[in-house]
């Protein structure tokens, strides 16, 4: 890993309203089938009281739904390091010399709690320049690829996490929550030492227009990252069902949200002339997160869509045909 | 520590609305007028009113003229504050219930949504609502499904011949 920190605004910055900055985990338990993400983050310039810092903590599991929730809490309320951001019940700390992610989630009452270690295994991905996001922009630095230790315990039940697969980033930038903004990402890992896939492309709040989308692959001695019109997107038949939303004063708010449109399926593809991939994502199940602007009256709605995929092609020679856990964010 | 009465709630909430945001507060008022409503939380009721000099706010008497009604649980406030419950399913599964002409409930509805709208600005009115997360019982075993609301409401629409034969919307 690079060393990468949390990236606050500094006192004269005129955008500083606008701040964003998370750090954010994928956990993949193939044995389960469970799929979870924990994620901490800043929203709002952090003199501003009205700043936040939000903890999510959910885990899919195939068959049960979603368990865990959301924390929100003022932002002078968090304890904040240079890559760290720790609340009651959600913490999220990265140890960049030792390569290693450290987290924990705490909601033993909403079926969760869960207490990891991941080790990176491959270099990052890192997009230091603003991507334009909406109004604003965007960075991000990822970890494809991490492995974990430590357990899980949902609704009751512990799950050893020792063969599960993880995948970390951070993202920060400016942007209002309810501008007209979104992205699609995913991420897929078959178990180790099959490949990661991660794939990213920003929108517009109705997904009618993209921006340059990305899809970088990392497999046993092989990496490879395609982008723009090396890449395809076709996203399945929507889905209209109810979904878990959280949190719940948020979600009350938005009744229109109740049952949104969500793809149930997505296929990936990338090909250059030399290097070819394709993934076929399916989906099992959603949630969705309401994230509210501290410093404009807008929301975003960000649905985290589990699922699994199969993916075939190859990559420097390397065959990437695979099959695994991934996660969809579709956020309006 | 004595837990606070409704009463006091309710004062505290609209309070801080006040001191977070006084514009929705004002909108508040706008939208409520001189109406009086009656705010019923498991065995307490209290008839709430803004007047000239801010909010009046007296314990429910039998015979006290009211607008409307809402009444309902601190265990359901906490599901719906924790998103294990939505509010379309506590409507119809009676967990909260709201009375008055269609004008007045909807203006109750829109209250409601000025003061969720700033708690997401406000991290006052966010602590004030812990406040009665630690007040409430457990939340019952009887978790509420969606899927299990959304069968009761098509029940509902077939019986009153509402629900579309092609399933569409």
């Amino acid at each position: 890993m690079l060393i990468d920190s949390l990236r606050p605004p500094v006192a004269f910055d005129s955008t500083r309203a606008a701040y964003k900055d998370w750090l954010h985990l994928n956990i993949f338990d193939h044995a389960s089938g469970s799929v979870g993400v924990i994620n901490v983050s800043l929203h709002g310039a952090p003199d501003d009281p009205r700043a936040r810092a939000i903890g999510t903590g959910v885990f899919h599991t195939p068959g049960a739904g979603w368990v865990g929730n959301v924390e929100v809490s003022a932002m002078d309320d968090a304890r904040i390091g240079l890559a760290a951001i720790g609340l009651p019940q959600v913490a999220l700390a990265v140890n960049h010399p030792a390569e290693r992610v450290l987290a924990s989630v705490l909601f033993p009452g909403d079926g969760l709690t869960v207490d990891v270690e991941a080790q990176a295994l491959t270099t990052p991905l890192v997009v230091e320049d603003p991507l334009p996001l909406g109004p604003g922009w965007l960075s991000w630095y990822a970890v494809p690829r991490l492995s974990v230790g430590g357990v899980a315990t949902i609704r009751g039940r512990a799950h050893d996490l020792s063969n599960a697969s993880a995948y970390f980033d951070h993202n920060w930038g400016r942007w209002h929550w309810g501008d007209d903004l979104g992205w699609e990402w995913g991420c897929f890992l078959a178990p180790a030492p099959g490949p990661a896939l991660v794939f990213t492309r920003t929108t517009d709040r109705a997904h009618r227009e993209f921006g340059q989308p990305l899809l970088t692959v990392r497999a046993a001695g092989t990496r490879r990252t395609f982008v723009g019109s090396a890449v395809g997107v076709v996203p399945g038949m929507l889905h209209v069902s109810r979904v878990r939303r959280l949190p719940g004063g948020l979600a009350a708010l938005h009744q229109d949200r109740l049952a949104p449109a969500l793809p149930a399926s997505m296929r990936i593809t990338a090909s250059d002339g030399i290097d070819d991939v394709e993934i076929e994502f399916i989906a099992e199940g959603a949630t969705q997160l309401v994230a509210a602007d501290p410093a404009a009256h807008g929301y975003s709605f960000i649905h985290e869509i589990a699922g699994r995929f199969t993916s075939w092609g190859r990559v420097g020679g390397v065959d990437v045909s695979a099959s695994g856990l991934g996660m969809i964010e579709h956020v309006d | 520590m004595r837990a606070m009465t409704l009463g006091e709630y309710v004062t505290a909430l609209i309070a801080r609305l006040g001191e977070a945001d006084p514009e929705a507060l004002a909108r508040m008022q706008r939208v409520v007028g001189r109406r009086r409503a009656r705010i019923a939380l498991d065995d307490e009721a209290i008839d709430v009113a803004f007047v000239p000099h801010g909010l009046d706010v007296q314990p429910a008497t039998v015979d006290a003229p009211i607008d409307g009604e809402g009444a309902t649980s601190r265990e359901t406030v906490v599901a719906l504050l924790d998103g294990r419950l939505e509010v379309t399913d506590a409507i119809l599964q009676g967990y909260l219930r709201v009375t008055g002409t269609a004008d007045d409930v909807s203006r109750m509805f829109v209250a409601i949504e000025i003061l969720l709208d700033v708690s997401a600005r406000a991290p006052a009115l966010q602590a004030l609502a812990e406040t009665l997360r630690g007040a409430a019982p457990a939340v019952p075993a009887t978790a509420v499904s969606p899927w299990e609301a959304q069968s009761r409401e098509d029940e509902m629409l077939a019986r009153l011949g509402l629900l579309a034969e092609d399933g569409g919307g």
